[in-house]
């Protein structure tokens, strides 16, 4: 039934009006203005993301078939730009060092934030306190943590040194950012340091959700704790942890600033995300055709990501129905 | 009325740009200033009206940069009050924006500046791209015959496309004190004795006998300074469009560039830090270029004094000289006025002023009458007796995109660094991507 026909008439509730052959003109037009307003209301904000981020999205998609050196007219390039792109092993490279991150990030941040959760989620002493600690890292702005992090790791003064080096089978001063692997495992560690908090009050807010009855139940039918946890609170949490996959794998896909200050996408290309190439690429050496088609293949890879995780969604949805 | 309608008009036909409304409040600003003093006469207002001064925007980063600011800001407000037709506006943005915002407008539709400062780098993309103006006309008006061959890169077909304003030179500087405290009577005369004196001035973690630019975060710096190390091997990093990264002179510049970070640098320590630790008497040698001397001097005055540069300790005393040219923006309204700063500029007396303020001490031009001054810098003895190189001498025709060929070179030794590959194999890798990048290019 359409939102008329529910309006319907002060006389004739629940009446089509406005095609009632009685109805006047003015009764038309009044009872015509609610079914405009909420289109009214949207305009400014669809009027916005039109001009602020879908022109500027099929602006690139452009960019992408064209050549357009600075102060020149442009040129129709066809396939070029993405023939070289995909020839490029370097950008495979990248392809591959964005998905490890993607990865690891969303691994240890879920991991950290469901392992906190579950803590906040028993009563104990000082649990508001604790709770209000964890979002700290959250809060804090990312230029001036990554400022802290780089004295932190710096390898001839940074504090991690000293406890790296209680441990005895390390005997120099990690470098931390110069190391391949040291420095992935540390934008990884970092980025889900900063992102956790988020996700553990969003999984949280979940657990709070899951009856209490079904846990008591479980355990009355002399089922343990693990078992608790994964026949009745995991399932009751399932569509909360997959959307936050989906949204952690966004947010580390489409991070910037912790890579850039920290390793600038080095030693080696370690760490040289997709996004760090196409920075590099449009505004470093001002390839702005070549940064458009890398900006697609980004697109393409996060929309994936994310139908990937939202098929996952469905497919349990509909299980579960 | 007609008069207004005419006005009008033409406001439409133009449309009303940024520059218009800033022109406006630039001038309604000026008008009112101009006003104030002069209130008890009847007739200031009309004259000020009549006579509107035109505004040009100088677009560089010397406003943010400690020490050329104030030199520069001294030159204008001469220039602004030895005449009243044209007025200097400060505009731009900081070094690390400064370049990347000057193309994204270019790209855009144009520059809005009237002046637009330059880099080695920026000045052949607005080259290439048309933006800029010949200013030949100036050098000749002026009579300058004696303009620094550097300039050489930037004339075409006879004419000069930008006048450089801060020549920026390599030099090898230490830090006298610590020197002298630990016992160093003579100065290195070759680089292994210079990497010698480093690492016995090396005491980790506290104290550095070198530093130079290496973290990845910082491409610009990195890429920037590890040119100058072929230097004592007179390597060049490419000729014409071929890379020459596995030529020996650069595989001996990069082993000598590993050494000196296993034995004397702070590793992984980003600029910033290396400067605080360079004015905290931390670091004892750097290659630094000329022009950044002028921070020390305002923002480390206690430090300054201690500041010394050596003879360059390798064969032939190369080293790599950038300018960066003040160019006129072709497609802006006010070329000639522009140019007429210009001209105002380059008098050797103003000249002169602006070079001695700025601490500065590679003149663009035989300006003359410097000898006292040069007598003054404790630190100029490194820049003596030096031959110079320019950006096109040492990376060739991938000057045009030395960002992207630095990127390339700075990855690989990066991977040197960390000792994940030896230098031949990191060079030999690093060619066949600067190769394919000169095939991209051609």
């Amino acid at each position: 039934m359409s939102l008329l026909n529910r309006v319907g008439t002060a006389d004739h509730p629940g009446k089509s009006a406005p095609f009632s052959k009685t109805a006047t003109g003015a009764q038309k037009r009044r009872f015509a203005l609610p079914s405009l307003l909420p289109y009214a209301l949207a305009l400014p904000i669809l009027a916005y993301e039109a001009y602020f981020i879908l022109y500027p999205i099929l602006q690139q998609i452009r960019l992408s078939f064209y050549q357009q050196p600075m102060g020149a007219a442009e040129e129709w390039a066809g396939l070029a730009n993405y023939s070289r792109m995909l020839t490029d092993p370097s950008f495979w490279s990248v392809v591959r060092v964005s998905l490890m991150y993607l990865v690891g990030v969303v691994v240890v941040a879920i991991g950290f934030a469901l392992a906190s959760a579950l803590m906040l989620n028993r009563h104990f002493r000082g649990r508001t306190v604790t709770r209000a600690v964890m979002t700290m890292p959250w809060a804090f702005p990312d230029v001036p943590t990554v400022l802290v992090f780089l004295w932190m790791l710096n390898p001839n003064f940074g504090v991690l040194n000293v406890f790296a080096l209680w441990l005895p089978w390390v005997e120099s001063a990690p470098n931390w950012l110069m190391d391949t692997r040291l420095a992935f495992v540390s934008i990884v560690l970092i980025t889900a340091w900063k992102g956790f908090p988020f996700y553990s009050l969003v999984i949280l807010a979940a657990l709070q959700t899951v009856p209490a009855e079904l846990s008591e139940a479980a355990r009355v039918d002399g089922a343990s704790k693990v078992q608790v946890f994964f026949a009745v609170t995991l399932p009751g949490i399932m569509p909360t942890l997959l959307l936050l996959t989906v949204l952690a794998s966004i947010f580390s896909f489409k991070q910037f600033t912790i890579i850039w200050l920290l390793t600038g996408g080095g030693p080696a290309g370690a760490t040289e995300t997709i996004v760090i190439r196409i920075y590099n690429t449009a505004f470093r050496f001002y390839d702005f055709s070549y940064a458009a088609v890398l900006g697609v293949a980004g697109f393409v890879m996060a929309l994936t990501v994310a139908l990937v995780f939202l098929a996952a969604q469905r497919r349990q949805d509909l299980e579960a129905a | 009325m007609s008069e207004h309608k005419t006005i009008t008009n033409h406001r439409k036909q133009r449309g009303i740009s940024r520059r218009d409304v800033l022109k406006s409040t630039g001038a309604a600003a000026l008008g009112a200033a101009t006003m104030a003093p002069k209130a008890s006469s009847a007739f200031a207002a009309p004259a000020v009206i009549q006579n509107e001064p035109v505004t040009l925007t100088y677009a560089t980063w010397f406003w943010w940069e400690p020490g050329r600011q104030d030199a520069w800001r001294f030159i204008v407000e001469k220039f602004n009050s030895s005449q009243n037709d044209i007025r200097i506006e400060e505009g731009g943005w900081p070094f690390n924006d400064f370049t990347r915002n000057i193309i994204v407008q270019a790209q855009a539709g144009g520059v809005e500046a009237d002046l637009i400062q330059t880099t080695p780098d920026l000045v052949l993309r607005l080259l290439d791209a048309n933006q800029i103006a010949p200013v030949q006309d100036v050098v000749d008006s002026l009579g300058i015959t004696t303009l620094n061959p550097a300039h050489n890169y930037i004339t075409i077909d006879g004419q000069v496309y930008g006048l450089d304003v801060v020549t920026v030179a390599f030099g090898l500087f230490y830090n006298a004190a610590m020197y002298e405290g630990a016992g160093i009577s003579s100065l290195p005369a070759s680089t292994d004795e210079w990497l010698t004196v480093s690492e016995q001035l090396t005491e980790r973690p506290n104290q550095f006998g070198s530093f130079s630019p290496h973290v990845l975060a910082e491409p610009e710096s990195f890429w920037f300074t590890l040119q100058q190390w072929a230097m004592p091997f007179g390597g060049l990093w490419a000729e014409g469009d071929t890379p020459l990264v596995t030529s020996e002179p650069i595989l001996n510049a990069v082993s000598l560039f590993k050494d000196f970070y296993d034995r004397t640098f702070p590793q992984g320590t980003n600029e910033a830090t290396a400067n605080r630790m360079w004015a905290n008497q931390q670091i004892a040698s750097e290659l630094i270029v000329s022009a950044a001397v002028n921070t020390y001097k305002a923002e480390a005055p206690e430090f300054y004094p201690n500041i010394r540069s050596m003879p360059l300790p390798w064969e032939g005393k190369d080293t790599i000289a950038r300018i960066h040219p003040i160019t006129v923006n072709a497609n802006g309204e006010h070329v000639d006025e522009a140019k007429h700063f210009l001209e105002f500029l380059y008098t050797p007396e103003n000249y002169r002023e602006l070079l001695t303020r700025s601490l500065d001490v590679i003149p663009a031009y035989d300006v003359g009458g410097l000898d006292d001054y040069f007598a003054d810098i404790q630190w100029l003895e490194g820049f003596q007796d030096v031959n110079y190189l320019t950006p096109p001498d040492v990376v060739g025709d991938f000057v045009h995109n030395n960002q992207e060929f630095g990127q390339i070179v700075i990855s690989k030794v990066s991977e040197v660094l960390t000792g994940n590959q030896a230098v031949e194999d990191a060079m030999a890798d690093a060619q066949v991507e600067l190769e394919d990048l000169a095939s991209r290019l051609e």
